[in-house]
């Protein structure tokens, strides 16, 4: 059990760490944020901004993640960093990442602490970390601080005076580490919750030579546990007069990539594909190519799918990461047609998860959306020659977004339909869909072997009111269930083997609403 | 006297062998007898663990329903993976470039209750020919092994809105009668 607290010249930075027999727990939240939440936060992006206006740009934007100040030398990483906060919500602070091309530390962070006058500090925090302590650090390990952090202000313009004068009365900050003493969740948190050995540790860092001062510790509220070994945090954080800061870190995307992909050894050197990795610009595509591989263990379909995604997107088209679907160039520029994916994506309706959604648990079978022109029809089709690589094409692009949403879902069924087949062909045991079996084997002398007509009247019996409800859902629910079955039934018409169109005299009127829908729908339009 | 002579023989035999070859016609007879059904009856409810098939009379008499088809005029291409489609295609040879060439009529043969409209030019409005034909089929030329006893062939067939697919049949010839060994869904609408 370690309580930390210590105090640091800034020529003379240590950490002096106790040991306490208490455990304890922080009075401060402590939240992983990232960019989109970053940004939120207007007054703290200003303070970000005017770093970089007031030591010039380098390689940066305001669409990059990267922020250089050339002043210092550095980048701030805005992709991730971490928030604090105190129990009454008047304080809080958010530490980033630092970038150095020559790093001269393991791990350096800046910290924008919110001052009483509602601006923001900020202070550059120091880890001098071997190599082995960085990688625990990153692993979520206990890390021995004593004597390796070290905190200097930054001397913005804002904050000056009040930087050097706090300088000189010997400003602390506080430095808390999260960790898992079961090395089993990083920072001890598991979806947000600490995990079962989450353990905590305090420090203060102090800039200006003021001493180490045990009595600050609280270690009054702490829980029980015989893994938390306790610590010791501020005495009145509700009213803090300290800056609280944690280790923070980013991933190393770009690194994990290419060691996935072998793009470091000689015989996988892909040039174009490395550079686009450590293209700065393409961080945010680049880090969700990097998570997937990563989540999916970086397996070889994985590996596959990955170069197959960052191709597409060399080529200007898109990955859909969570569905594995890639999106041709051709696909993405519709901007009509990308906009109904969108939607589809975002309905996350039932029959979406279960056609489209049903490639992201199978790695070994891959849908590509695109457009293109196709011989045996004007609309759009499933080529399913490689039921492995399943490609959509969509010719006809002058529908309206109900019916893109349609031909969509239609042909997404077809693939998944296909995905089904190929899978039992195989020897997988998908016996789960007894009446697809029972059509398979009901045509089987009339049609020889598998064939679309049996895809076909199966979808007629099982898919037009799923599909109908999808499309409805597309369209915000604005019209009943009626309103939607004429465009249902596209593609279908003709494979009506149980009768079930039989409208009657209701055919008229499904044919008129599908005409109200296509006017006054306002999805993509 | 003699020169005209050779060269009357000459046309002959270039009449003669260049008109179509029965094993086309028998190809494209099987395969189209394969692929074109009129819509059959659904499938009874399950009843415990056995699952009814079609009857032979309801498939004869399915057979004999009369159904109009549009041809379109131009023979479907190869495209370069075909081949690896099957691994028992011998050596047959298949082209990939456009070949535009055109189907002959005389070639194009199914069973009596089908009748066949070559359309003078290469389709563009799918709606209009289905108001008037229950579909319309698209061949490609046929390939060959050496020993001409093993084809390939591709064949299309949209009979609606969203409604088609192309196949590719792998056939072997058993004495005179070509038989349908293996087949693979290109494409599905």
């Amino acid at each position: 059990m370690f309580g930390v607290h210590s105090c640091q010249k800034e020529d003379d930075s240590f950490i002096k760490q106790e040991r306490t027999p208490k455990t304890s727990k922080t009075k401060y939240s402590i939240t992983k944020i990232d960019y989109q939440a970053v940004q939120q936060n207007n007054r703290l992006v200003n303070s970000i901004t005017k770093i970089k206006e007031q030591t010039g740009t380098k390689g940066s934007s305001s669409q990059n993640r990267l922020v250089h100040s050339s002043a210092y030398d550095f980048y701030i990483d805005t992709d991730v960093a971490t928030y604090m906060e105190n129990a009454n919500g008047s304080y809080h602070s958010y530490t980033f990442p630092v970038i150095r091309d020559n790093p001269t530390v393991a791990l350096e962070n800046i910290l924008f602490s919110l001052q009483a006058d509602g601006t923001y500090k900020m202070s550059l925090v120091s880890y001098n970390l071997s190599e082995s302590k960085k990688e625990a650090l990153l692993n979520g390990q206990f890390v021995d601080l004593t004597n390796k952090a070290s905190i200097e202000t930054i001397d913005s313009q804002a904050f000056i005076d009040e930087t050097l004068a706090s300088m000189d009365q010997g400003n602390c900050t506080s430095l808390i580490i999260t960790y898992c003493s079961h090395n089993n969740h990083l920072e001890g948190y598991d979806n947000g919750s600490p995990c079962p050995g989450y353990e905590i540790m305090f420090a203060s860092v102090c800039s200006g030579g003021s001493n180490t001062d045990p009595d600050n510790l609280d270690n009054s509220d702490v829980p029980g546990g015989e893994n938390n070994p306790g610590g010791g945090v501020p005495n009145d954080t509700n009213n803090n007069t300290n800056d609280a800061t944690s280790p923070t870190y980013n991933i190393p995307y770009e690194q994990n990539l290419i060691e996935c992909l072998g793009l470091n050894s000689v015989e996988n050197a892909n040039l174009v594909v490395s550079n686009w990795i450590n293209n700065p610009d393409n961080f945010f595509r680049m880090r969700d190519v990097s998570s997937y591989v990563d989540s999916n263990n970086c397996s070889t379909e994985a590996q596959s799918f990955a170069m197959e995604a960052i191709e597409a997107i060399l080529e200007g088209g898109e990955a859909d990461f969570p569905n594995r679907v890639i999106l041709d160039s051709t696909f993405v520029n519709n901007v009509q047609l990308k906009c109904v994916y969108d939607k589809l994506t975002a309905d996350n309706n039932t029959l979406f998860k279960n056609t489209v959604g049903a490639f992201v648990n199978d790695p070994n079978f891959n849908l590509t959306f695109r457009v293109g022109e196709f011989t045996l029809t004007d609309d759009q089709c499933t080529n399913d020659s490689d039921p492995n690589y399943i490609v959509i094409t969509f010719e006809d692009v002058n529908t309206s977004p109900v019916e893109m949403a349609q031909a969509i879902l239609h042909e997404a069924i077809h693939a998944e339909l296909a995905r089904f087949v190929e899978q039992y062909l195989n020897g997988v045991d998908v016996n789960n869909r007894p009446q697809l079996f029972q059509y398979y084997t009901y045509y089987a002398d009339l049609y020889g072997e598998y064939d679309d007509a049996i895809d076909h009247i199966f979808m007629t019996k099982n898919y037009i009111n799923p599909i109908t409800q999808a499309l409805r859902e597309f369209d915000n629910n604005s019209y009943p269930l009626d309103y939607y079955k004429s465009f249902a039934w596209d593609g279908l018409r003709k494979w009506d083997a149980g009768n079930l169109l039989d409208m009657g005299p209701l055919a008229d009127e499904y044919d008129d609403y599908r005409v109200i829908v296509n006017q006054n729908t306002t999805i993509c339009n | 006297m003699q020169l005209r002579i050779n060269y009357i023989i000459l046309v002959f035999f270039i009449t003669v062998f260049s008109c179509s070859n029965n094993s086309d016609k028998d190809i494209y007879n099987v395969v189209i007898n394969s692929k074109i059904k009129p819509l059959p009856p659904p499938p009874p409810p399950i009843k415990g663990d056995t699952i009814s098939t079609l009857s032979k009379s309801v498939i004869d008499s399915l057979n004999k329903v009369p159904l109009k088809i549009a041809v379109n005029p131009f023979l479907l291409d190869f495209k370069n993976d075909d081949t690896k489609l099957f691994n028992n295609i011998d050596d047959i040879k298949v082209d990939y470039f456009i070949s535009n060439l055109k189907v002959k009529r005389e070639d194009i043969k199914g069973r009596k209750s089908l009748e066949f409209k070559v359309l003078e030019e290469d389709i563009s409005d799918f709606n209009s020919k289905l108001k008037v034909y229950d579909g319309v089929l698209f061949l490609s030329t046929i390939k060959y092994n050496d020993k001409n006893n093993k084809a390939l062939v591709i064949i299309g067939y949209t009979n609606g809105k969203s409604s088609s697919s192309t196949y590719l049949y792998l056939l072997k010839k058993n004495k005179k009668t070509w038989k349908i060994i293996k087949r693979r869904r290109l494409s599905v609408t």
